[in-house]
């Protein structure tokens, strides 16, 4: 991109009307433990930090669940152990191992077994595994990109 | 301990901003409180200043920036306004109003220039608090992309905040911006959202330190909505 340098000084900023609305409203919107996990993820040691989370005691071996080694057993247990931390994280990177394993175990569900293993899959699935698709090592794009196709939603 | 050291302890350590921190950390932190205040106020101050009758006391920006020497080298001055309560800005705007009656009794045999009333902000409060958020709204937003971008920097996501000011601030829709960007859409919007989050927590967190609480952020938000669009 062509840029002036980033150390000019710049002149203020004008702020229309429109932008000041679209701006204040973009403050409204509160992150979403997934928002924290693909800021985490986007961060310069995000993929050896996301190397580490696959192998923390909640996931065990996130390697298997993408293989296809899980019983759909394993997974929902996953799913539902993962859901359990999601309410008591007392950190931001206990939440962002939480909502990985959560999804780690639904995209396994539905590439591997051919199912969501929630009755009403919930409505943020598809953008949640869009986000991951697009923040992780390319073998791990390919899976969450599956399960995001195998939705059938955007 | 000392009666400094004392009096700051009354910030519960469960609520404290990043202003508070900064409250409690001495000079240093009263340094960045005192920039902190400049950038976000100096300029709705000053516009307020502009649309007094008593304007005739001196140029708005030597004014504004008198109030600030004057009322922030107070070590208690920001206490008081923790121990009143309210938001900040409107703390300044009454702290204002004060230092320029004491600044009228100073210079009471200097002769005023005739002034147009039908220029000032009008005297009741509401209104007045108003107009001062319009301008206040744009400063909050200045400030809160400044510090975004700042924050973008320091995590070497500047990259991720271009993307930002191509797609939020100059309206460029992601098929495009991917064109000119030579980015897949589909990460440009991943870019663009992980900046948006510095940005977002930028904007709150200038707002509780106005002493907004953090649970009554979006209430706040909603009416400064309101006013920017009344």
């Amino acid at each position: 991109m062509n840029r002036p340098d980033d150390t000019d000084p710049r002149p203020p900023r004008p702020v229309s009307k429109e932008l000041a609305t679209h701006l204040l409203h973009i403050g409204m919107d509160e992150d979403t433990p997934v928002d924290h996990l693909v800021t985490r993820i986007t961060l310069p040691d995000g993929a050896k930090w996301f190397e580490s989370a696959l192998t923390a005691p909640l996931i065990g071996d996130g390697e298997r669940v993408r293989a296809g080694g899980c019983s759909l057993e394993e997974l929902t247990d996953l799913k539902d152990r993962a859901k359990r931390q999601l309410g008591h994280a007392a950190t931001t990177t206990e939440e962002a191992i939480a909502i990985l394993g959560y999804l780690l175990a639904q995209a396994g569900g539905l590439v591997h077994h051919g199912r969501s293993l929630s009755e009403k899959t919930p409505e943020e699935l598809p953008s949640a595994f869009a986000d991951l698709a697009a923040v992780t090592p390319e073998s791990w794009a390919e899976f969450f990109a599956r399960a995001r196709d195998l939705l059938g939603r955007e | 301990m000392t009666s400094d050291d004392e009096k700051r302890q009354h910030f519960p350590e469960t609520m404290l901003s990043q202003l508070d921190r900064w409250l409690v950390a001495g000079e240093e932190g009263l340094a960045k409180v005192r920039n902190h205040i400049m950038s976000v106020y100096r300029e709705p101050l000053v516009i307020y200043f502009q649309g007094r009758s008593d304007r005739w006391l001196g140029e708005p920006d030597d004014i504004v920036v008198g109030f600030f020497a004057d009322r922030l080298g107070r070590a208690d001055y920001l206490e008081k306004w923790r121990e009143h309560g309210g938001r900040l800005r409107y703390w300044l705007i009454r702290g204002l109003d004060y230092y320029l009656k004491e600044l009228r009794k100073k210079r009471r045999n200097v002769p005023k220039p005739a002034g147009d009333p039908s220029e000032e902000i009008p005297a009741d409060s509401e209104a007045v608090e108003r107009a001062f958020d319009r301008v206040f709204i744009q400063s909050l937003i200045r400030e809160a992309l400044t510090r975004a971008e700042v924050a973008c920097r320091e995590q070497d996501l500047l990259e991720h905040w271009r993307v930002f000011e191509l797609h939020h601030l100059m309206g460029l829709p992601y098929a495009e911006l991917s064109e000119e960007t030579g980015l897949p859409a589909e990460r440009a919007a991943v870019m663009t959202r992980t900046a948006t989050k510095r940005f977002r927590a930028a904007l709150r967190d200038i707002m509780v330190q106005d002493g907004i609480s953090p649970e009554l952020v979006n209430q706040e938000l909603a009416y400064l909505l309101e006013v920017v669009n009344s």
